[in-house]
């Protein structure tokens, strides 16, 4: 063996028990309940004593209006108390900001198809309290695509849906990559003349 | 195919079962291509299936037999009609509702009269397009991979 | 998740990619590199996302495994040196 297939094989092995180190890591591995599946952080900020009273009267604080629209995010209409948030969060103190209606479902739908049922209300900031801080975090998309897709779109396989529904777009330049790749092969490899008889 | 000249032996045995089993492989390809939306599958495994019946018939009787049964202008014509499909139907979407939906948003097809089973046809039609896309590819990359040898002389491996 | 299975089937899957690797033939480099993806749509389907595993059932144990022995058939079967 030469010097080269040892430290080749060294290196392998190395690489495999980090991976199978890692995979035995992860918490709660594919297991969408978990929190960090569930939530986004956003950022934290100060609880001080107006942010925390503006709250508590269903008044979105300015502050926390600055700092949502520094991330680009769509910006919440009204202040809830969060209800029926299940995990270990619910000890926390939690409020939630509820956009009423997205844009996917205000849209006309009169003469072609029926309109879908009411726009569904989503939890969309939710806001701990920790310490002295309060966190922000977001409701994962992904989430809600797992827990809406089905009804939503009448597929059941999630996979499928995702991929063709929700990123439509990805699969569209998935598909031609693939065409391209044809394309290449036939201008690289093809021969010119008929096919042998 | 009677009556060719042959670079290779033919085995009855091969010849025959491939001849059994070639149509089996079709129906499944096309069961996981339509069946993608229910259980796994979808159009990119139900294409490479497509065309691995197409390879294993190649395999079995040859470049000249093979280019006859799947004519290479067809097979070019294919490569793009799934990505034209695929693409169409996106902007059927906006055309039928006269720009009110966007590009691919499939609940807007007028197939039937409810969006959530509009968006579950438009998904399948999608996937036919990849399919297509898929499984004529690859047929093209296998084809124009094993031109060479039989071309020149065919010498056997 | 089974952990026992994973680990074995992991293993094997390191044991494959260094023969692999190392082996002179390459119409065995082939083989084991499709014997390779099999075992690896094993692992897949075992962790639940079978879209996975019968994707790389299909592709990798399938097709790439028939284009690169399409792609050996225009070269030298041996490696050098």
């Amino acid at each position: 063996m030469k010097p080269i297939s040892v430290i080749a094989l060294i290196s392998v092995l190395i690489l495999g028990g980090l991976f199978i180190y890692v995979a035995e890591d992860i918490p709660a591995f594919g297991d969408p309940n978990s929190a960090p599946n569930r939530y986004v952080k956003l950022f934290s900020i100060d609880a001080d004593e107006e942010i925390v009273g503006n709250l508590n009267q269903g008044v979105i604080p300015p502050g926390l209006m600055d700092k949502i629209e520094e991330t680009g995010l769509p910006l919440p209409t009204k202040v809830e108390k969060a209800r029926g948030l299940e995990g270990e969060w619910v000890e926390g103190e939690w409020e939630a900001f509820i956009i009423p209606e997205e844009k996917y479902y205000a849209l006309p739908t009169t003469q072609f198809g029926t309109a879908p049922d009411a726009p569904k209300e989503q939890r969309y900031y939710l806001i701990k309290k920790e310490g002295d801080t309060l966190d922000v975090y977001r409701y994962a998309p992904i989430i809600r695509y797992m827990e809406e897709g089905e009804h939503e779109t009448e597929v059941p396989n999630m996979v499928t849906y995702i991929l063709a529904d929700y990123r439509g777009y990805d699969t569209l330049g998935e598909t031609t990559v693939i065409f391209t790749a044809g394309v290449s092969v036939i201008l690289l490899l093809r021969r010119r003349g008929k096919m042998p008889k | 195919m009677r009556g060719e000249k042959r670079i290779y032996e033919r085995d009855v045995i091969i010849e025959t079962i491939s001849r059994l089993l070639i149509p089996f492989i079709q129906l499944f390809a096309l069961y996981v291509i339509i069946h993608g939306a229910g259980g796994p599958g979808g159009g990119f495994q139900g294409g490479v299936i497509f065309a691995s019946s197409f390879v294993l018939y190649l395999v079995v009787f040859g470049l000249a037999a093979a280019g006859k049964r799947f004519p290479e202008g067809a097979n070019t014509a294919l490569m793009s009609t799934g990505v034209y499909l695929y693409a169409g139907v996106g902007l059927l979407c906006i055309l039928v509702t006269l720009g009110a939906a966007e590009y691919l948003n499939y609940g807007y097809i007028p197939l039937t009269h409810m969006f959530e089973e509009n968006r579950a046809l438009g998904m399948d039609l999608v996937e036919i397009g990849i399919g297509i896309t898929v499984m004529a590819v690859i047929t093209e990359i296998f084809f124009n991979l094993v031109w060479k040898k039989e071309e020149e002389g065919g010498k056997e491996e | 998740m089974i952990v026992p299975i994973d680990l074995a089937l992991l293993t094997l899957i390191v044991i494959i990619a260094l023969v692999a690797i190392t082996v002179k033939d390459l119409l065995s480099a082939i083989m084991l590199l499709s014997a390779y993806s099999f075992l690896m749509a094993m692992v897949w389907v075992e962790m639940h996302s079978v879209d996975v595993g019968f994707t790389e059932a299909a592709v990798g144990a399938g097709a790439t495994t028939a284009f690169l022995i399409a792609a050996l058939a225009r070269t030298v079967r041996w490696e050098k040196g």
